[in-house]
């Protein structure tokens, strides 16, 4: 019963009643994204256990590697969540959490973001091209600057912010033309593997 | 010290220099004005019309991974909420990350709790989709006809399956990213928007307090620092004298 | 306790911070280790806290049929697929038959539709962005045109479109976008600053 035959029509079926939602809100639609939400979270609780197990279960228990105590615990905390009265048990875990997200991306963001980019900007101002990326770039930074007021920063923002508007627009643009391609991925896929049509109409 | 991160060191120091220093001196003398957001007004016209309508608002942060894009989005879910818990209006959150579910349950507690409004809180309204944030959460938005529609954080494709999703109901939206990817999308289909930089210091805004204004200052006159050096590079690299280049890069 | 309460959670956020800041900056070896053991634990977390969301979902869908919602039915279908993956994907795992089955042909579908239907929101974005509202408007439009007429039939007729268009994108494109990125930095050093030193905490609640 399992064969791809029936997952492609189960598939088939899928698709389709997603798709249907662009003509507005239905009962199919309704049932596909319930059943959507239980298969991705069933996929997500199966991973995780699997995860927990392999990556700190076997190993904190059959390996020695104590240590793995510690996430094991800090991640048996959050349940504590599920208790009115006990729920701020679950504060450091978040801590760790968010401690270590914030020092990631803390320190990253300096060389990667700022030193980096700006080192980048600097480049010969020898041609139009060179000219317009640098002025660009900087007036756009400016833009950032929130607590600089001055008559004389206001053009400098605005052609920064004119300079990120065309940024947005060519990216848009550029987007635009490459969903083309994912939408008739998925009609492909309708027409010769779900119908079995063939490509060319013989 | 570690290769390649000296620059980057110093950096930080300075950043901690002024943050601290600015954050005293707005202690002493209260004066911080900053250029305004529309995107936070938006945000406060969406709940009131929301709850004229008596309709609920939805909030997601996106579906990319755990930044520091949820950092600002916390301080902004946490003003959202006071209005929320303020006008009885009802916001469901959706949510694509495990982790920041139970952030997300503290920061709109938290603000239930200084309202005074924490018996009206519904739980349940904090949504946990895992990979099916976007069908989910066009389903949410559809069906619940939501009057404001708020995204804030690490965005991807399913800001434009949440546009189109809410612009059928005429809601409100505001959203805000510093995915470039994304920000294309959101200019085009939102009512306002925060750019990058420009949710980060809505914080301030919000609420000026010492840390908050010395964070913004700080990030301020270092930005005004790199400007200037950016343009004393170019001119140097121009000259053919690539040092300055070189160095901020040690 | 109060301090157990309202202080460890900040201690605890400024200890793994201050390990893994420190090693990035200082060559202490220990610590280097010790923050690449901190991030793998972080996904262990994470893994519990899906425990969380789940129930949560879980407690919301059977809130629905035990109240018997108009909507039960598609309650039921949540759980009821839930149930089967998950029994299956403990029982043979994830790398079984059934599990695999499962996952191409009903998970693997939806998210792939999920993202093609973008598609036609994007034709619906572009009417948007071009109900031109301001000068900035304005501009984005132009722009977007711009990188439309490249390609297809445009092209033809109009030569000159792929050359302006790569223009468009290596030029002030890479430049707009360059100027984001380095705007966002310090801001992203200063929210995660402020986080670190416990002095912005909304996300470690309040109240008590």
């Amino acid at each position: 019963m399992l064969n791809a035959t029936t997952g492609t029509w189960l598939a088939a079926f899928l698709t389709l009643g997603l798709f249907s939602w662009m003509y507005k809100e239905n009962p199919w639609f309704r049932l596909v994204e319930h059943i959507y939400v239980g298969a991705a979270l069933g996929v997500l609780a199966s991973q995780g256990y699997q995860s927990v197990m392999d990556i700190a279960w076997k190993p904190a228990t059959q390996q020695g590697k104590t240590l793995l105590y510690v996430p094991l615990i800090l991640g048996a905390l959050l349940f504590s969540r599920w208790s009115k009265k006990y729920m701020w048990v679950s504060r450091s875990s978040m801590g760790f959490l968010v401690g270590t997200l914030s020092a990631v991306v803390m320190t990253g963001a300096i060389k990667a973001q700022l030193t980096a980019q700006v080192a980048a900007t600097m480049m010969p101002l020898n041609s139009a091209n060179n000219i317009i990326f640098f002025v660009i770039t900087a007036a756009a930074t400016m833009y950032f600057v929130f607590t600089l007021q001055a008559k004389w920063a206001s053009p400098i923002m605005d052609l920064g912010k004119y300079g990120m508007m065309i940024a947005f627009g060519a990216t848009f643009g550029n987007t635009v033309m490459s969903r083309i391609s994912l939408f008739t991925g998925r009609l492909q896929f309708l027409l010769f593997q779900w119908l079995k049509l063939t490509p060319g109409g013989s | 010290m570690n290769a390649g991160v000296t620059v980057s060191f110093i950096v930080f120091a300075l950043f901690v220099g002024v943050f601290y220093y600015s954050g005293a001196r707005f202690k002493q003398t209260g004066k911080f004005s900053a250029r305004k957001f529309e995107a936070l007004g938006k945000m406060e016209e969406a709940i009131g019309r929301a709850t004229e309508m008596g309709k609920p608002v939805h909030w997601s942060y996106g579906m990319g991974a755990f930044d520091a894009q949820y950092l600002a989005a916390f301080v902004l879910l946490e003003y959202a909420a006071s209005l929320c818990a303020k006008y009885d209006t009802r916001m469901i959150v959706s949510i694509a990350l495990p982790e920041v579910v139970p952030m997300t349950e503290e920061v709109i507690r938290k603000a239930y709790i200084e309202q005074g409004k924490l018996d009206t809180l519904h739980t349940e309204d904090v949504r946990f989709w895992g990979g099916s944030h976007n069908p989910a959460m066009i389903g949410t938005i559809s069906r619940e006809q939501v009057a404001g529609n708020f995204m804030i954080g690490s965005l991807f494709h399913e800001s434009i399956l949440s546009i189109e999703a809410a612009a059928r109901y005429n809601a409100i939206q505001v959203m805000g990213t510093q995915n470039t990817h994304q920000l294309p999308f959101i200019a085009a289909g939102c009512d306002a928007i925060f750019i990058g930089a420009e949710m980060f210091a809505a914080a301030a805004q919000l609420e000026p307090t010492p840390v908050r204004v010395g964070s913004v200052w700080a990030a301020d006159v270092l930005n005004v620092v790199f400007v200037g050096l950016m343009i004393i590079g170019a001119l140097l690299v121009t000259a053919g004298n690539t040092s300055l280049k070189t160095l901020i890069l040690k | 306790m109060q301090f157990v309460k309202s202080k460890l959670p900040v201690v605890v956020t400024f200890g793994a911070a201050f390990i893994i800041v420190a090693q990035y900056y200082f060559n202490i070896p220990a610590w280097k280790t010790l923050a690449a053991e901190f991030l793998r634990w972080n996904v262990i977390i994470a893994a519990f806290a899906l425990a969380l969301g789940i129930g949560g979902i879980v407690k919301l869908h059977w809130g629905r049929i035990s109240r018997r919602q108009p909507t039960a039915v598609y309650s039921a279908a949540t759980l009821i697929t839930l149930a089967i993956f998950l029994f299956v994907g403990l029982y043979e795992t994830t790398r079984g038959k059934t599990y695999t089955w499962l996952y191409d042909f009903i998970y693997n579908p939806v998210a792939a539709t999920s993202y093609a239907t973008t598609f036609f929101f994007i034709t619906s974005a572009a009417y948007r962005a071009f109900r031109i509202k301001n000068s900035y408007a304005a501009v984005l439009m132009i722009s977007a045109i711009l990188m439309m007429l490249q390609v297809g039939v445009f092209s033809v007729y109009l030569p000159v479109a792929p050359k302006i268009a790569a223009w468009v994108w290596n030029i002030p494109t890479t430049a707009g976008m360059r100027a984001v990125t380095i705007g966002a930095a310090l801001s992203v050093v200063g929210n995660a600053f402020r986080v670190i030193t416990g002095l912005e905490r909304g996300h470690l609640g309040g109240g008590e």
